[in-house]
Protein backbone atom coordinates (compact mmCIF):
# COMPACT_ATOMS: atom_id res chain seq x y z
CA UNK A 1 0.00 0.00 0.00
CA UNK A 2 1.36 3.46 -0.91
CA UNK A 3 1.58 6.04 1.84
CA UNK A 4 -1.94 7.36 2.51
CA UNK A 5 -2.42 11.11 2.14
CA UNK A 6 -4.57 12.77 4.76
CA UNK A 7 -5.46 16.37 4.05
CA UNK A 8 -6.76 18.71 6.74
CA UNK A 9 -8.39 21.99 5.73
CA UNK A 10 -7.84 24.54 8.49
CA UNK A 11 -5.34 24.91 11.32
CA UNK A 12 -7.56 26.06 14.15
CA UNK A 13 -8.22 24.06 17.30
CA UNK A 14 -9.95 21.13 15.52
CA UNK A 15 -7.70 20.96 12.43
CA UNK A 16 -4.44 21.46 14.29
CA UNK A 17 -5.38 18.85 16.91
CA UNK A 18 -6.28 16.34 14.19
CA UNK A 19 -3.02 16.99 12.29
CA UNK A 20 -0.90 16.65 15.44
CA UNK A 21 -2.45 13.33 16.49
CA UNK A 22 -2.44 11.88 12.98
CA UNK A 23 1.28 12.55 12.70
CA UNK A 24 1.94 11.18 16.18
CA UNK A 25 0.08 7.92 15.43
CA UNK A 26 1.20 7.41 11.82
CA UNK A 27 4.75 8.67 12.02
CA UNK A 28 6.19 8.26 8.50
CA UNK A 29 3.51 5.79 7.44
CA UNK A 30 1.17 8.52 6.19
CA UNK A 31 1.55 11.96 4.68
CA UNK A 32 -0.30 14.56 6.76
CA UNK A 33 -1.02 17.76 4.84
CA UNK A 34 -2.51 20.93 6.31
CA UNK A 35 -4.01 23.63 4.09
CA UNK A 36 -4.79 26.86 5.91
CA UNK A 37 -5.12 30.42 4.59
CA UNK A 38 -3.35 31.98 7.55
CA UNK A 39 0.34 31.44 8.39
CA UNK A 40 -0.21 31.45 12.16
CA UNK A 41 -1.92 29.45 14.86
CA UNK A 42 -4.13 31.63 17.08
CA UNK A 43 -5.14 30.55 20.60
CA UNK A 44 -8.48 32.32 20.25
CA UNK A 45 -9.68 32.15 23.90
CA UNK A 46 -6.88 34.57 24.87
CA UNK A 47 -7.88 37.11 22.20
CA UNK A 48 -10.08 38.68 24.90
CA UNK A 49 -6.95 39.86 26.71
CA UNK A 50 -5.52 41.23 23.47
CA UNK A 51 -8.79 43.14 23.02
CA UNK A 52 -8.39 45.00 26.31
CA UNK A 53 -4.68 45.65 25.77
CA UNK A 54 -3.27 43.18 28.30
CA UNK A 55 -1.54 40.92 25.75
CA UNK A 56 -0.03 41.55 22.35
CA UNK A 57 -1.23 39.56 19.32
CA UNK A 58 2.18 37.86 19.17
CA UNK A 59 1.50 36.34 22.61
CA UNK A 60 -1.55 34.43 21.38
CA UNK A 61 -0.16 33.40 17.98
CA UNK A 62 2.83 31.57 16.55
CA UNK A 63 3.92 30.71 12.99
CA UNK A 64 2.80 27.26 11.85
CA UNK A 65 5.51 26.56 9.25
CA UNK A 66 8.42 25.86 11.66
CA UNK A 67 6.25 23.62 13.87
CA UNK A 68 4.96 21.61 10.92
CA UNK A 69 8.45 21.41 9.37
CA UNK A 70 9.83 20.03 12.68
CA UNK A 71 7.05 17.42 12.81
CA UNK A 72 7.20 16.49 9.09
CA UNK A 73 3.69 17.76 8.39
CA UNK A 74 3.29 19.33 4.94
CA UNK A 75 1.85 22.83 5.13
CA UNK A 76 0.27 24.82 2.30
CA UNK A 77 -0.66 28.39 3.14
CA UNK A 78 -3.71 28.49 0.91
CA UNK A 79 -7.46 28.81 0.93
CA UNK A 80 -9.36 25.68 -0.11
CA UNK A 81 -12.01 26.50 -2.71
CA UNK A 82 -13.36 23.35 -4.39
CA UNK A 83 -13.64 19.71 -3.30
CA UNK A 84 -13.49 16.99 -5.94
CA UNK A 85 -14.45 13.95 -3.84
CA UNK A 86 -14.75 11.70 -6.94
CA UNK A 87 -11.70 13.02 -8.75
CA UNK A 88 -12.02 14.44 -12.23
CA UNK A 89 -12.64 12.84 -15.62
CA UNK A 90 -10.69 9.58 -16.00
CA UNK A 91 -8.78 10.07 -12.76
CA UNK A 92 -10.83 8.91 -9.75
CA UNK A 93 -8.36 10.25 -7.18
CA UNK A 94 -10.16 12.73 -4.90
CA UNK A 95 -8.49 16.10 -4.61
CA UNK A 96 -9.03 19.58 -3.29
CA UNK A 97 -8.39 22.82 -5.15
CA UNK A 98 -6.89 25.70 -3.22
CA UNK A 99 -5.58 29.20 -3.88
CA UNK A 100 -2.31 30.35 -2.38
CA UNK A 101 -2.48 33.17 0.18
CA UNK A 102 1.29 33.57 0.38
CA UNK A 103 2.38 37.15 -0.23
CA UNK A 104 3.48 37.56 -3.82
CA UNK A 105 1.76 34.32 -4.91
CA UNK A 106 -1.83 35.28 -4.17
CA UNK A 107 -4.37 33.29 -6.14
CA UNK A 108 -1.89 30.69 -7.47
CA UNK A 109 -3.79 27.45 -7.84
CA UNK A 110 -2.95 24.23 -5.98
CA UNK A 111 -4.36 20.76 -6.55
CA UNK A 112 -3.86 18.46 -3.55
CA UNK A 113 -4.95 14.80 -3.87
CA UNK A 114 -6.13 12.95 -0.78
CA UNK A 115 -7.18 9.56 0.55
CA UNK A 116 -8.96 11.10 3.54
CA UNK A 117 -9.99 14.69 4.06
CA UNK A 118 -10.95 16.55 7.24
CA UNK A 119 -12.81 19.81 6.73
CA UNK A 120 -11.86 21.91 9.77
CA UNK A 121 -12.20 25.27 8.08
CA UNK A 122 -13.98 26.91 11.01
CA UNK A 123 -16.42 29.74 10.40
CA UNK A 124 -16.60 32.60 7.98
CA UNK A 125 -17.16 35.70 10.10
CA UNK A 126 -20.34 36.91 8.46
CA UNK A 127 -20.16 40.64 9.25
CA UNK A 128 -22.08 41.36 6.05
CA UNK A 129 -25.21 39.80 7.60
CA UNK A 130 -25.76 43.09 9.48
CA UNK A 131 -25.24 46.35 7.57
CA UNK A 132 -22.46 48.38 9.20
CA UNK A 133 -21.25 45.54 11.44
CA UNK A 134 -17.54 44.83 11.88
CA UNK A 135 -14.13 46.49 11.75
CA UNK A 136 -14.81 47.70 8.18
CA UNK A 137 -18.07 49.22 9.44
CA UNK A 138 -18.85 50.79 12.79
CA UNK A 139 -18.05 48.12 15.37
CA UNK A 140 -15.09 46.13 16.63
CA UNK A 141 -14.49 42.41 17.04
CA UNK A 142 -12.19 40.10 19.01
CA UNK A 143 -12.69 37.08 16.73
CA UNK A 144 -9.16 37.26 15.35
CA UNK A 145 -5.96 38.56 16.92
CA UNK A 146 -5.69 41.51 14.45
CA UNK A 147 -9.33 42.42 15.21
CA UNK A 148 -8.59 42.26 18.94
CA UNK A 149 -5.54 44.52 18.45
CA UNK A 150 -7.80 47.09 16.75
CA UNK A 151 -10.27 46.81 19.64
CA UNK A 152 -7.47 47.48 22.15
CA UNK A 153 -6.39 50.60 20.22
CA UNK A 154 -9.98 51.89 20.14
CA UNK A 155 -10.27 51.24 23.88
CA UNK A 156 -7.09 53.27 24.49
CA UNK A 157 -8.62 56.16 22.55
CA UNK A 158 -11.86 55.92 24.54
CA UNK A 159 -9.90 55.93 27.81
CA UNK A 160 -7.96 59.00 26.64
CA UNK A 161 -11.29 60.77 26.04
CA UNK A 162 -12.51 59.72 29.48
CA UNK A 163 -9.36 61.05 31.10
CA UNK A 164 -10.32 64.41 29.64
CA UNK A 165 -13.66 64.11 31.45
CA UNK A 166 -15.83 62.83 28.57
CA UNK A 167 -18.44 60.20 29.40
CA UNK A 168 -18.29 57.15 27.07
CA UNK A 169 -20.90 54.57 26.13
CA UNK A 170 -19.73 51.01 25.50
CA UNK A 171 -21.91 48.46 23.73
CA UNK A 172 -20.73 44.84 23.84
CA UNK A 173 -22.46 41.67 22.67
CA UNK A 174 -23.89 40.02 19.58
CA UNK A 175 -24.35 41.80 16.26
CA UNK A 176 -27.11 39.63 14.81
CA UNK A 177 -30.07 37.56 15.97
CA UNK A 178 -28.38 34.25 15.11
CA UNK A 179 -24.95 34.79 16.66
CA UNK A 180 -23.12 32.21 18.71
CA UNK A 181 -20.06 32.63 21.00
CA UNK A 182 -21.90 34.67 23.65
CA UNK A 183 -19.18 33.47 26.03
CA UNK A 184 -16.63 35.63 24.20
CA UNK A 185 -18.89 38.70 24.45
CA UNK A 186 -19.45 37.94 28.15
CA UNK A 187 -15.70 37.72 28.74
CA UNK A 188 -15.05 40.90 26.83
CA UNK A 189 -17.58 43.03 28.72
CA UNK A 190 -16.45 41.95 32.20
CA UNK A 191 -12.77 42.33 31.24
CA UNK A 192 -13.54 45.75 29.77
CA UNK A 193 -15.25 46.82 33.00
CA UNK A 194 -12.34 45.47 35.07
CA UNK A 195 -9.81 47.28 32.87
CA UNK A 196 -11.69 50.60 33.03
CA UNK A 197 -11.59 50.30 36.82
CA UNK A 198 -7.87 49.53 36.70
CA UNK A 199 -7.30 52.63 34.54
CA UNK A 200 -9.31 54.80 36.96
CA UNK A 201 -12.10 55.84 34.56
CA UNK A 202 -14.93 53.46 35.41
CA UNK A 203 -17.08 56.29 36.79
CA UNK A 204 -17.25 57.80 33.30
CA UNK A 205 -18.38 54.62 31.50
CA UNK A 206 -21.91 53.44 30.69
CA UNK A 207 -21.51 49.80 29.70
CA UNK A 208 -24.32 47.82 28.05
CA UNK A 209 -24.49 44.15 27.10
CA UNK A 210 -26.58 43.47 24.00
CA UNK A 211 -27.52 39.90 23.26
CA UNK A 212 -29.72 37.66 21.17
CA UNK A 213 -30.14 35.33 24.17
CA UNK A 214 -33.66 35.01 25.61
CA UNK A 215 -32.11 35.27 29.08
CA UNK A 216 -28.60 36.12 30.16
CA UNK A 217 -26.54 32.98 30.68
CA UNK A 218 -28.09 31.07 27.77
CA UNK A 219 -24.70 30.94 25.95
CA UNK A 220 -26.31 29.10 23.02
CA UNK A 221 -26.76 26.03 25.25
CA UNK A 222 -30.27 26.88 26.48
CA UNK A 223 -28.58 27.89 29.75
CA UNK A 224 -27.34 25.51 32.40
CA UNK A 225 -28.44 24.62 35.91
CA UNK A 226 -26.05 24.29 38.83
CA UNK A 227 -26.38 23.43 42.50
CA UNK A 228 -25.63 26.52 44.54
CA UNK A 229 -26.53 27.60 48.08
CA UNK A 230 -29.08 24.85 48.57
CA UNK A 231 -30.86 25.50 45.27
CA UNK A 232 -30.65 24.29 41.72
CA UNK A 233 -30.04 27.64 40.07
CA UNK A 234 -30.30 28.59 36.38
CA UNK A 235 -27.28 30.29 34.80
CA UNK A 236 -29.14 33.56 34.24
CA UNK A 237 -29.06 34.13 38.02
CA UNK A 238 -25.27 33.82 38.12
CA UNK A 239 -24.77 36.01 35.05
CA UNK A 240 -27.25 38.70 36.14
CA UNK A 241 -25.64 38.73 39.55
CA UNK A 242 -22.18 39.39 38.09
CA UNK A 243 -23.51 42.11 35.79
CA UNK A 244 -25.47 43.80 38.61
CA UNK A 245 -22.42 43.68 40.86
CA UNK A 246 -20.32 45.32 38.14
CA UNK A 247 -22.98 47.93 37.29
CA UNK A 248 -23.52 46.63 33.76
CA UNK A 249 -26.84 47.13 32.01
CA UNK A 250 -28.12 44.40 29.74
CA UNK A 251 -30.49 44.14 26.76
CA UNK A 252 -31.66 40.64 25.81
CA UNK A 253 -33.77 39.16 22.95
CA UNK A 254 -32.27 41.61 20.46
CA UNK A 255 -31.39 41.42 16.78
CA UNK A 256 -29.22 44.18 15.36
CA UNK A 257 -30.82 45.47 12.16
CA UNK A 258 -27.93 47.74 11.30
CA UNK A 259 -25.18 49.97 12.58
CA UNK A 260 -24.36 53.53 11.74
CA UNK A 261 -21.69 55.73 13.27
CA UNK A 262 -22.40 55.58 17.02
CA UNK A 263 -25.87 54.05 16.64
CA UNK A 264 -27.32 50.54 16.56
CA UNK A 265 -30.87 49.87 15.31
CA UNK A 266 -32.49 46.99 17.14
CA UNK A 267 -35.42 44.66 16.67
CA UNK A 268 -36.72 42.73 19.66
CA UNK A 269 -38.40 39.38 20.00
CA UNK A 270 -41.71 41.03 20.94
CA UNK A 271 -41.69 42.94 17.64
CA UNK A 272 -40.72 46.31 19.08
CA UNK A 273 -37.80 48.29 17.72
CA UNK A 274 -35.24 50.46 19.43
CA UNK A 275 -31.97 52.24 19.14
CA UNK A 276 -28.82 52.14 21.21
CA UNK A 277 -26.12 54.79 21.01
CA UNK A 278 -22.47 54.06 21.62
CA UNK A 279 -18.97 55.48 21.46
CA UNK A 280 -17.34 52.03 21.23
CA UNK A 281 -19.09 48.85 20.17
CA UNK A 282 -17.64 45.32 20.21
CA UNK A 283 -20.26 43.15 18.57
CA UNK A 284 -19.67 39.60 17.39
CA UNK A 285 -20.77 38.53 13.91
CA UNK A 286 -22.84 35.45 13.07
CA UNK A 287 -20.93 32.51 11.63
CA UNK A 288 -21.46 30.63 8.40
CA UNK A 289 -19.47 28.09 6.41
CA UNK A 290 -16.44 29.29 4.45
CA UNK A 291 -18.16 28.71 1.10
CA UNK A 292 -16.42 25.60 -0.20
CA UNK A 293 -17.85 24.22 -3.44
CA UNK A 294 -17.95 20.57 -4.48
CA UNK A 295 -17.92 19.06 -7.96
CA UNK A 296 -18.50 15.49 -9.11
CA UNK A 297 -16.30 13.62 -11.58
CA UNK A 298 -18.03 15.16 -14.58
CA UNK A 299 -17.78 18.67 -13.17
CA UNK A 300 -21.40 18.81 -11.96
CA UNK A 301 -22.09 20.95 -8.89
CA UNK A 302 -22.75 18.73 -5.85
CA UNK A 303 -22.24 21.44 -3.23
CA UNK A 304 -25.73 20.99 -1.78
CA UNK A 305 -25.14 17.25 -1.40
CA UNK A 306 -22.17 17.85 0.86
CA UNK A 307 -22.94 21.18 2.49
CA UNK A 308 -25.97 22.63 4.27
CA UNK A 309 -27.36 25.98 3.05
CA UNK A 310 -25.40 27.63 5.87
CA UNK A 311 -22.18 26.45 4.20
CA UNK A 312 -21.34 24.06 7.05
CA UNK A 313 -20.70 20.43 6.08
CA UNK A 314 -23.39 17.78 6.50
CA UNK A 315 -22.24 14.86 8.61
CA UNK A 316 -23.91 11.93 10.40
CA UNK A 317 -26.59 14.08 12.09
CA UNK A 318 -30.36 13.90 11.75
CA UNK A 319 -31.14 16.97 9.64
CA UNK A 320 -34.87 16.30 9.35
CA UNK A 321 -36.64 19.54 10.35
CA UNK A 322 -38.64 18.96 13.52
CA UNK A 323 -40.21 21.06 16.27
CA UNK A 324 -38.28 21.88 19.45
CA UNK A 325 -40.30 19.34 21.45
CA UNK A 326 -39.14 16.55 19.11
CA UNK A 327 -35.42 17.36 19.32
CA UNK A 328 -33.35 14.47 20.65
CA UNK A 329 -29.75 14.14 21.80
CA UNK A 330 -29.40 11.44 19.14
CA UNK A 331 -29.97 14.08 16.42
CA UNK A 332 -26.38 15.21 17.01
CA UNK A 333 -23.55 13.69 14.99
CA UNK A 334 -21.05 11.35 16.59
CA UNK A 335 -18.51 10.28 13.92
CA UNK A 336 -18.58 13.48 11.79
CA UNK A 337 -18.31 11.40 8.61
CA UNK A 338 -20.01 12.74 5.50
CA UNK A 339 -23.00 10.58 4.54
CA UNK A 340 -22.01 11.12 0.89
CA UNK A 341 -18.33 10.07 0.99
CA UNK A 342 -16.78 7.73 3.57
CA UNK A 343 -13.35 9.40 3.35
CA UNK A 344 -14.70 12.88 4.06
CA UNK A 345 -15.11 14.26 7.60
CA UNK A 346 -15.79 17.61 9.26
CA UNK A 347 -14.48 18.72 12.64
CA UNK A 348 -15.04 21.70 14.91
CA UNK A 349 -17.21 24.59 13.77
CA UNK A 350 -17.17 23.31 10.15
CA UNK A 351 -19.83 20.64 10.73
CA UNK A 352 -23.49 21.57 10.29
CA UNK A 353 -25.40 21.23 13.57
CA UNK A 354 -28.80 19.54 13.17
CA UNK A 355 -30.54 22.42 14.94
CA UNK A 356 -29.83 24.97 17.68
CA UNK A 357 -29.56 23.92 21.32
CA UNK A 358 -31.48 26.96 22.57
CA UNK A 359 -35.22 27.02 21.95
CA UNK A 360 -35.79 28.72 18.55
CA UNK A 361 -37.70 31.99 18.64
CA UNK A 362 -38.84 34.46 16.00
CA UNK A 363 -40.09 38.03 16.20
CA UNK A 364 -43.56 38.77 14.75
CA UNK A 365 -41.75 39.93 11.59
CA UNK A 366 -40.19 36.48 11.27
CA UNK A 367 -36.68 37.49 12.33
CA UNK A 368 -34.88 34.55 13.88
CA UNK A 369 -33.55 35.62 17.30
CA UNK A 370 -31.96 32.41 18.54
CA UNK A 371 -28.36 31.79 19.57
CA UNK A 372 -26.59 29.26 17.36
CA UNK A 373 -24.96 26.32 19.15
CA UNK A 374 -21.37 26.74 20.34
CA UNK A 375 -18.73 24.30 18.96
CA UNK A 376 -15.52 26.01 20.02
CA UNK A 377 -12.66 25.08 22.33
CA UNK A 378 -12.76 21.73 24.08
CA UNK A 379 -15.47 20.09 21.91
CA UNK A 380 -13.63 21.19 18.74
CA UNK A 381 -10.41 19.58 19.95
CA UNK A 382 -12.18 16.40 21.06
CA UNK A 383 -13.97 16.10 17.72
CA UNK A 384 -10.69 16.67 15.87
CA UNK A 385 -8.98 13.91 17.86
CA UNK A 386 -11.90 11.44 17.47
CA UNK A 387 -12.01 12.00 13.70
CA UNK A 388 -8.23 11.57 13.47
CA UNK A 389 -8.40 8.27 15.35
CA UNK A 390 -11.22 6.97 13.15
CA UNK A 391 -9.21 7.79 10.03
CA UNK A 392 -6.15 6.08 11.51
CA UNK A 393 -8.19 2.92 12.15
CA UNK A 394 -9.86 3.08 8.71
CA UNK A 395 -6.47 3.31 7.02
CA UNK A 396 -5.55 0.06 8.81
CA UNK A 397 -8.71 -1.68 7.71
CA UNK A 398 -11.67 -0.55 9.80
CA UNK A 399 -14.78 -0.36 7.61
CA UNK A 400 -16.43 2.43 9.59
CA UNK A 401 -15.32 5.26 11.90
CA UNK A 402 -14.29 3.77 15.23
CA UNK A 403 -14.38 6.82 17.48
CA UNK A 404 -17.18 9.18 18.42
CA UNK A 405 -17.46 12.57 20.09
CA UNK A 406 -21.13 13.52 20.06
CA UNK A 407 -21.73 16.85 21.77
CA UNK A 408 -24.68 15.15 23.45
CA UNK A 409 -22.29 12.63 25.03
CA UNK A 410 -19.25 14.75 25.90
CA UNK A 411 -18.88 17.54 28.41
CA UNK A 412 -16.95 20.76 28.33
CA UNK A 413 -14.86 22.68 30.80
CA UNK A 414 -14.75 26.39 30.18
CA UNK A 415 -13.05 29.24 32.02
CA UNK A 416 -14.44 32.68 31.24
CA UNK A 417 -12.18 35.48 32.39
CA UNK A 418 -13.90 38.21 34.41
CA UNK A 419 -10.83 40.36 35.01
CA UNK A 420 -7.11 39.66 34.66
CA UNK A 421 -4.96 40.25 37.72
CA UNK A 422 -2.97 37.63 39.69
CA UNK A 423 -4.42 38.79 43.03
CA UNK A 424 -7.65 40.65 42.27
CA UNK A 425 -8.74 39.02 39.02
CA UNK A 426 -11.57 36.51 38.74
CA UNK A 427 -12.98 34.08 36.21
CA UNK A 428 -16.10 31.97 35.94
CA UNK A 429 -15.10 28.29 35.91
CA UNK A 430 -17.84 26.23 34.30
CA UNK A 431 -18.28 22.58 33.46
CA UNK A 432 -21.26 21.11 31.64
CA UNK A 433 -22.09 17.50 30.96
CA UNK A 434 -23.26 16.88 28.33
CA UNK A 435 -22.91 20.00 26.18
CA UNK A 436 -26.17 19.31 24.34
CA UNK A 437 -28.87 18.51 26.91
CA UNK A 438 -30.16 14.95 26.90
CA UNK A 439 -33.64 14.94 28.44
CA UNK A 440 -33.98 11.18 28.03
CA UNK A 441 -30.99 10.51 30.31
CA UNK A 442 -31.43 13.56 32.57
CA UNK A 443 -35.19 14.30 32.42
CA UNK A 444 -35.39 17.37 34.62
CA UNK A 445 -32.49 19.57 33.50
CA UNK A 446 -31.05 17.68 30.52
CA UNK A 447 -27.64 17.52 32.18
CA UNK A 448 -25.87 15.65 34.95
CA UNK A 449 -25.80 18.07 37.89
CA UNK A 450 -22.93 16.12 39.47
CA UNK A 451 -20.77 17.23 36.55
CA UNK A 452 -22.30 20.60 35.76
CA UNK A 453 -21.16 23.46 37.93
CA UNK A 454 -20.10 27.10 37.91
CA UNK A 455 -18.13 29.27 40.26
CA UNK A 456 -16.55 32.72 40.12
CA UNK A 457 -13.24 33.42 41.79
CA UNK A 458 -9.54 34.10 41.59
CA UNK A 459 -8.80 30.38 41.22
CA UNK A 460 -10.56 30.51 37.85
CA UNK A 461 -8.20 33.25 36.71
CA UNK A 462 -5.19 31.17 37.70
CA UNK A 463 -6.64 28.23 35.75
CA UNK A 464 -7.20 30.48 32.72
CA UNK A 465 -3.53 31.56 32.84
CA UNK A 466 -2.45 27.94 33.21
CA UNK A 467 -4.60 26.87 30.25
CA UNK A 468 -3.25 29.71 28.09
CA UNK A 469 0.32 28.47 28.55
CA UNK A 470 -0.50 24.74 28.48
CA UNK A 471 -2.52 24.90 25.26
CA UNK A 472 0.04 27.08 23.46
CA UNK A 473 2.73 24.59 24.57
CA UNK A 474 0.60 21.72 23.31
CA UNK A 475 -0.13 23.44 19.99
CA UNK A 476 3.61 23.97 19.47
CA UNK A 477 3.97 20.19 19.91
CA UNK A 478 6.81 20.40 22.40
CA UNK A 479 7.88 17.36 24.44
CA UNK A 480 5.02 15.33 25.97
CA UNK A 481 2.42 17.62 24.32
CA UNK A 482 -0.02 14.76 23.89
CA UNK A 483 -0.27 14.24 27.66
CA UNK A 484 -2.15 17.54 27.96
CA UNK A 485 -5.85 16.69 27.61
CA UNK A 486 -8.05 18.41 25.04
CA UNK B 1 -30.66 69.81 42.93
CA UNK B 2 -30.53 66.05 42.33
CA UNK B 3 -28.50 65.01 39.28
CA UNK B 4 -30.55 64.26 36.20
CA UNK B 5 -31.31 60.56 35.74
CA UNK B 6 -30.47 59.32 32.27
CA UNK B 7 -32.48 56.49 30.66
CA UNK B 8 -29.31 54.40 31.06
CA UNK B 9 -29.35 54.88 34.86
CA UNK B 10 -33.07 54.08 35.10
CA UNK B 11 -32.79 50.91 33.03
CA UNK B 12 -29.77 49.72 34.89
CA UNK B 13 -31.33 50.44 38.29
CA UNK B 14 -34.44 48.40 37.49
CA UNK B 15 -32.31 45.43 36.49
CA UNK B 16 -29.99 45.66 39.47
CA UNK B 17 -32.89 45.80 41.95
CA UNK B 18 -34.15 42.39 40.83
CA UNK B 19 -30.77 40.67 40.45
CA UNK B 20 -29.16 38.49 43.09
CA UNK B 21 -26.03 40.22 44.37
CA UNK B 22 -23.13 38.75 46.34
CA UNK B 23 -22.54 39.76 49.95
CA UNK B 24 -19.25 41.37 50.98
CA UNK B 25 -18.24 38.04 52.53
CA UNK B 26 -18.81 36.18 49.24
CA UNK B 27 -16.85 38.83 47.34
CA UNK B 28 -13.99 38.60 49.85
CA UNK B 29 -13.85 34.82 49.49
CA UNK B 30 -13.57 35.18 45.71
CA UNK B 31 -10.17 36.83 46.04
CA UNK B 32 -8.98 35.29 49.34
CA UNK B 33 -5.66 33.65 48.44
CA UNK B 34 -5.97 30.79 50.94
CA UNK B 35 -9.58 29.95 50.03
CA UNK B 36 -8.85 30.24 46.33
CA UNK B 37 -5.90 27.84 46.62
CA UNK B 38 -8.40 25.29 47.96
CA UNK B 39 -10.87 26.14 45.17
CA UNK B 40 -8.06 25.87 42.58
CA UNK B 41 -7.57 22.25 43.59
CA UNK B 42 -11.30 21.53 43.77
CA UNK B 43 -12.14 23.11 40.40
CA UNK B 44 -9.25 21.30 38.70
CA UNK B 45 -10.52 18.00 40.08
CA UNK B 46 -14.06 18.75 38.87
CA UNK B 47 -12.74 19.61 35.40
CA UNK B 48 -10.60 16.47 35.26
CA UNK B 49 -13.69 14.40 36.15
CA UNK B 50 -15.63 15.94 33.25
CA UNK B 51 -12.69 15.46 30.86
CA UNK B 52 -12.30 11.81 31.91
CA UNK B 53 -16.02 11.18 31.59
CA UNK B 54 -16.02 12.78 28.13
CA UNK B 55 -13.12 10.63 26.94
CA UNK B 56 -14.80 7.40 28.06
Amino acid sequence: MSRPRIVILGAGVAGHTAAAFLKKWFGREAEVIVISPRPDYNWIPSNIWVGVGLLKASQVMFPLSPVYARKDITFHQAKATVLHPEGEGEDATPFVEAESTVEGRHGESLRVPYDYLINATGPKLSFEATPGLGPKGHSLSVCTAPHATEAAAALDEAVARMKKGNRQRFLVGTGHGTCTCQGAAFEYIVNLEFELRARGVRNLADITYLTNEFELGDFGMDGIHIRRGGYVTPSNIMTESLFAERGLRWITQAHVQGLEEGRASLEFLDGSEGEERFDLAMLLPPFKGVGLKALDRQGGDITDRIFAPSGFMKVDADYQPKPFEAWRASDWPSTYQSPAYRNLFAAGIAFAPPHPVSRPRQSPKGTNITPAPPRTGMPSAMIGKAVARSIYDMVWGAKQPTHTASMAEIGAACVASAGANPFKGTAASITVFPIVPDFERYPEYGRDLNHTFGEIGLAGHWIKILLHHLFLYKAKMHAFWSLIPE
Amino acid sequence: MAPERTPFDLGRRAQIVFATKPTDFTKALRTSILWQLVRFAVINLKMIRVIRKSHN
